[in-house]
């Protein structure tokens, strides 16, 4: 893997039948935290799925470090990216245990089988997002937050460069939302790069060092928090002429 | 020990108990029928069947039709396996996609409209392959027009064949004689009869490269299991994984209703009973299903030629009676809702 963990994103434009993206260009250093936040439907999502090689875009390339991001290896790709998608799979039937587990398949030799090594990253991940109390229960009869949490477990368990996080705050109860962060500022500490898609402007406020609005696929305004979170710019993104200087009217 | 060394030994405990449920249905298979046979008569004289009645009805009749049970079932459940977890539906089954209303409409054809075709050792198995693949290559091509493969498209594309498949397959019944179309309709009910080791042998040959390939698909299966997204953020081509799995399925499934015809619930049962047992992780659920399915073909077999005897049950009929109970118990189990 190369030294250079950067995950860059250059004039990418995307779409169906009308476009979706049009020209982001983005990057992401090791410990850097961006934040894209916009309306539904703005692109954040789709943004965050090209980032991790989901889609292909139409015109445009990502590149992680020196390599295009389609040209990783599965193993490659699960060192260098985590991705915690916006909906939980329903995954009936599996295991906390066997989800987190996942997340470190492509790691493994081809046919070969987990062992305490990974069993003890499962046991860290889940530890780290404050679930290891759910290791032996059914995924699919958690509540929402906690499916959360795990999903996170299992974007985390690789230790990749890069985390993309779609909504991660969706369902999480206040308590959880501060710890959860308060562990991507660990992260962050520790030079994992976040790209974090969220409507919680507080949380922005609290974690992101640079945030990329999104008005109808494209760059409406970036920058640092401080200069781009201003009530003309968020009026403008949402839709609304509620916020003010001094806060929400 | 750790529960990431218990999922290696999860499997390997599901190998010896499916591997002996097999085991001992292969042994008692050969030994019960219209006649019951002991095995001191058959190693009395086993090769001089002449003078051994007892060797030569259990190496002639029985142990043939045994093992082609045991190679049926376990491509059916392996097959069904495949299904439900690509398809993301525990009511897949090798027959969800429509492959055996194009099985059936091929041979119906063939029964119909082919002099000898229904008499014929090869012509049927063929006509009926043949269907099956047609109509698995025809739901991946409406699909990839359609969409690619989430499993609501392949969904959608198979449904519709399997209407539309089956339309025709009333029609081509319609105006068949009664000669012919008794024995469409003892054709769609299942058999096991009529197997020789030739054909035990071709089987085997056409279905062990696709056992093989889904046997280690366990991982793959099992990111899949969490959808498409997931997988595909693991680096996993899933519309590569998908299309792959569903054409070996769709052969093995092919391949066994081609000797046996469309033996029902097979593909269904197996996999659910093994997830009973044995969880959800595919690394076991594969293997599990591979052998549960064969000994539980060769017990319905056996069960088939002693309910009534010396009359024999049709093989579909007797997994079809069995099916509806199975499911009945899955809708009442505590937690099946929730899972």
């Amino acid at each position: 893997m190369s030294v250079d963990a950067s995950l860059v994103a250059s004039e990418v434009t995307f779409g169906y039948d009308q476009a979706l993206l049009r020209d982001i260009s983005l990057g992401i250093r090791p410990g850097q935290c961006v934040a894209l936040i916009g309306a539904n439907g703005a692109g954040k999502t789709t943004l965050l799925r090209i980032l991790g090689g989901l889609l292909t875009p139409q015109s445009g390339a990502v590149r992680f470090g020196d390599r295009g991001i389609a040209s990783l290896s599965p193993a490659e790709r699960t060192a260098a990216i985590g991705y915690l998608p916006q909906r939980s799979p329903r995954a009936a039937g599996f295991t906390v245990h066997e989800i987190v587990l996942m997340g470190l398949y492509s790691l493994l030799p081809a046919r070969g089988w987990e062992g305490q090594a990974e069993w003890l990253a499962v046991a860290r991940a889940l530890r780290r997002v404050g679930a290891s109390h759910l290791l032996r229960r059914s995924f699919a009869t958690l509540s929402g937050g906690e499916q959360r949490r795990v999903l996170l477990a299992r974007a985390l368990v690789a230790k990749p460069a890069v985390l993309l996080l779609d909504e991660p705050l969706a369902a999480l109860d206040p308590g959880f939302v501060l710890e959860f962060t308060a562990t991507l500022a660990a992260l962050k500490a520790q030079g994992v790069a976040l790209v974090v898609s969220t409507h919680r402007l507080s949380f922005v406020r609290a974690l992101a060092d640079a945030v990329v609005v999104l008005q109808a696929g494209k760059v409406l305004d970036h920058g640092e928090p401080a200069a781009v979170l201003r009530p003309e710019v968020l009026n403008d993104a949402y839709g609304t002429n509620r916020f003010t200087a001094g806060g929400v009217a | 020990m750790s529960s990431a060394v218990t999922a290696r030994s999860r499997r390997a405990r599901m190998i010896v108990f499916a591997g002996t449920l097999l085991a001992v249905a292969l042994l008692i298979g050969p030994l019960v029928g219209a006649t019951n046979i002991s095995l001191r008569a058959v190693w009395a004289n086993p090769f001089d069947w002449a003078d051994n009645p007892a060797a030569a009805i259990f190496f002639m009749a029985r142990l043939p039709r045994v093992l082609l049970a045991a190679l049926v079932g376990g491509s059916l459940a392996l097959a069904g396996t495949t299904y439900q977890s690509l398809l993301r539906n525990p009511l897949a089954s090798p027959y969800t996609l429509g492959v055996t209303a194009g099985a059936s409409l091929v041979t119906f054809l063939v029964i119909r409209f082919v002099p000898g075709g229904g008499l014929a050792e090869f012509t049927v198995p063929a006509a009926a392959l043949t269907g099956a693949l047609l109509t698995t290559t025809l739901v991946l091509a409406l699909a990839a027009r359609a969409g690619g493969t989430p499993p609501a498209v392949l969904l959608l594309a198979g449904v519709t064949l399997n209407f539309t498949i089956g339309a025709a397959v009333l029609l081509v019944q319609y105006f068949a004689d009664y000669t012919a179309t008794a024995r469409m309709v003892r054709w769609m009910m299942g058999d096991l009869e009529g197997a020789t080791y030739r054909l035990l042998l071709t089987l085997l040959v056409a279905s062990l490269p696709a056992w093989v390939l889904l046997l280690r698909s366990g991982r793959s299966f099992n990111l899949m299991s969490l959808g498409l997204e997931e997988a595909q953020a693991h680096g996993m081509d899933a519309d590569r994984v998908t299309r792959r799995g569903l054409l070996l399925a769709s052969w093995l499934t092919g391949v066994a209703v081609a000797v046996a015809g469309p033996v029902g619930f097979v593909g269904i049962l197996v996999p659910h009973a093994v997830r009973l047992v044995g969880g959800v992780d595919y690394r076991v659920v594969l293997p599990g299903a591979l052998l549960g399915g064969a000994g539980f073909l060769v017990a319905c077999d056996v069960l088939a030629r002693i309910l009534i005897r010396p009359v024999e049950l049709p093989i579909g009929i007797l997994t079809a009676c069995l099916g509806g109970p199975f499911f009945l118990f899955l809708l009442l189990r505590r937690g099946f809702a929730r899972d």
